[in-house]
């Protein structure tokens, strides 16, 4: 391939991915110089480079307004709600996953089909569907705007997909080695622990990542399903006032969005390939 | 651990040779294999049931009351809420947005990300990078998504009027006029989606043969044909995977259009099923109105679905 191409086709390329990457970066860097600049300087161009896009003089203003400031009181119980919630709701799906993963990788029984059917049947179904009926049951029941009212709908939300997910990774393990252990006059619980386990593990931590990003950006049942005491960041940026009624959020609303997206970006930039290794595991299968 | 090894199950490797004492399959008991197989399914399956599946009966029984979101009790109305969308001006115009969202996602990101993944399947320097750069939207939240595209769309200091005005176009408001909002909320879509539909395409790239390729460029074939006859069959697979799996996002798109638009302007100019079914539960408490919305909108994911499964299996047959 890359010894037919000409210098001149490479660097034609070279230059068209760098267009790309504008095309995708400049948003983001948008929000983020956004999120830095001062009120006057949102508010009047000439304070600004590069044709009032970068501030001239960086200002941590919104970020103080929101961390210790007016906007505190709305965004960091948000942010605490996020990471309580996504982190719980992750660890419990990704368990419960792997049991049932284990179970249809690895046991014998009827219905197995119907199972991982059932479970990816879930995807087809309108996730707004599922808002009202919770929504009513909620209120009746006293989980509305509650931390487990919010666990249990991202379980809803991430099971299925971790299952489905967690069976692909683990129909590949070479299930034998861990009889052979066995054989070699390992307990199950030692074959298990030493040969299974560390087999298993990078499917797990796969899954994982990408139930908590679903989570993490969930905001159909977070603004929805919360009002203050679990809303999580994601439905909080819709609620933004500025430090007054009469100034626009504009820069609090970008802070808070760069705060909420830094995880995620960190995420793919260390683990991109497991990501896509999870993404593409039911494409595989067909 | 009462699991019973199934060594005939699992293909054979080059790993350690199979004991001889292993016992075959079936031989053990299968009934603790049932057991712990209950055992383990039995918290998946019931949170499943109880609140995913219980969730979408309720919706459809809801669908057929008037059920205001603030009355304690609902009233059964037969298919009265079915009538009602059927003639709603409203219900027209939310279908044609869906459409034509659901379609311009699908078609546009599909081939942009396909594009992508042929370029940077190419040797160049820095595409580690450039494909972070691009993969990278698609995990971000979709309510930061917005907000930043709102700045990007903003008719009065946004960047696209700051870029059309040094070469003295004057741009349209996106957020006054019907047709555009609808354009601006679909680019702001199309952009967080293309990160999904490169990485599988990529994926799908770096699995294939590339041997039939070199064949075919031996034998003398256009490289159009070449991309016609040899990698888009072998890329059906992935391109059916991600036809399904994209349909089925976009067409869910709920963040994004709220915080951008609100399902406005002009009554429902971006308004989609799912913005819809929102605003008549949760904006106008009419939620028996929108479960039944909710419900259609099921019925006609159901029927696409069935109807893409069963275009694909022949095609494969036909191969």
């Amino acid at each position: 391939m890359d010894t037919t191409m000409s210098n001149k086709a490479k660097n034609g390329l070279g230059l068209v991915s760098i267009v790309i990457m504008i095309w995708t970066i400049i948003p983001l860097l948008w929000i983020v110089a956004t999120s830095l600049k001062s009120d006057a300087a949102l508010a009047d161009p000439k304070q600004n480079v590069l044709g009032n896009f970068w501030p001239k003089d960086i200002s941590w203003d919104n970020y103080k307004l929101i961390f210790s400031g007016g906007a505190s009181d709305l965004f960091v119980p948000a942010l605490w709600h996020s990471i309580i919630v996504c982190v719980v709701a992750t660890v419990i799906s990704v368990a419960l996953a792997t049991f049932c993963a284990y179970a249809i990788s690895r046991l014998d029984f009827p219905g197995k089909k119907l199972i991982l059917t059932s479970s990816l049947a879930v995807s087809f179904f309108p996730v707004i569907a599922m808002v009202t009926p919770l929504f009513n049951l909620w209120r009746q029941v006293g989980l509305f705007d509650t931390i487990p009212g919010l666990i249990i709908p991202y379980l809803a939300l991430t099971l299925p997909l971790s299952i489905w997910t967690l069976s692909a990774f683990f129909q590949q393990i070479p299930w034998e080695m861990e009889q052979a252990a066995q054989v070699d006059g390992a307990t199950s619980w030692q074959a298990f622990v030493k040969v299974v386990a560390p087999l298993a593990a990078p499917g797990v931590f796969t899954t994982a990542i990408i139930a908590f990003f679903t989570a993490w950006n969930d905001f159909v049942f977070s603004s929805n399903l919360t009002a203050q005491n679990a809303q999580t960041v994601p439905a909080a940026l819709n609620f933004f006032t500025g430090a007054s009624q009469f100034v626009q959020p504009t820069g609090a609303i970008c802070a808070a969005a760069v705060i909420v997206t830094i995880p995620v970006v960190i995420l793919v930039l260390v683990f991109q390939r497991r990501i896509v290794t999870g993404l593409t595991s039911g494409a595989v299968k067909g | 651990m009462t699991a019973t090894p199934q060594s005939s199950s699992v293909a054979p490797r080059s790993g350690p040779p199979e004991p001889v004492g292993a016992p075959p399959k079936r031989s053990g008991r299968p009934y603790g294999e049932w057991l712990l197989a209950a055992l383990l399914l039995l918290p998946n399956l019931a949170l499943l049931v109880i609140f995913t599946y219980r969730p979408l009966a309720d919706n459809i029984r809801l669908s057929f009351t008037d059920w205001n979101i603030s009355a304690p009790v609902a009233h059964y109305i037969g298919f009265d809420n079915y009538k009602t969308w059927w003639h709603d001006p409203n219900a027209h115009e939310v279908l044609k947005n869906t459409l034509i969202f659901t379609v311009a996602t699908v078609g546009i990101s599909m081939a942009l990300g396909l594009a992508l993944a042929i370029l940077l399947d190419q040797q160049l320097r820095g595409r580690n990078l450039v494909r972070s750069a691009i993969f990278a939207p698609f995990v971000i939240s979709g309510a930061a998504v917005g907000i930043a595209f709102q700045f990007v769309f903003d008719p009065n200091f946004g960047m696209i009027r700051d870029l059309f005005d040094r070469v003295g176009i004057t741009v349209p408001d996106f957020y006054q006029r019907p047709g555009w909002a609808l354009f601006m909320v679909t680019a702001t879509y199309i952009w967080k989606n293309l990160g999904y539909t490169f990485v599988i395409y990529l994926a799908a790239l770096q699995g294939r043969r590339a041997d039939l390729d070199e064949a075919a460029e031996i034998d003398g074939a256009s490289a159009w044909r070449r991309f016609t006859k040899v990698l888009l069959p072998q890329l059906r697979p992935t391109t059916f995977f991600l036809s399904i799996t994209v349909l089925l996002n976009s067409v869910q798109v709920f963040d994004i259009i709220n915080v951008m638009t609100r399902g406005g302007p002009q009554g429902y100019g971006t308004t989609t099923l799912v913005y819809q079914v929102y605003r008549e539960t949760f904006v106008n408490s009419r939620a028996g109105y929108g479960a039944t919305i909710a419900t259609i909108m099921f019925l006609i994911l159901l029927v696409i679905t069935v109807v893409q499964v069963r275009v694909m299996d022949r095609g494969m047959r036909r191969d």
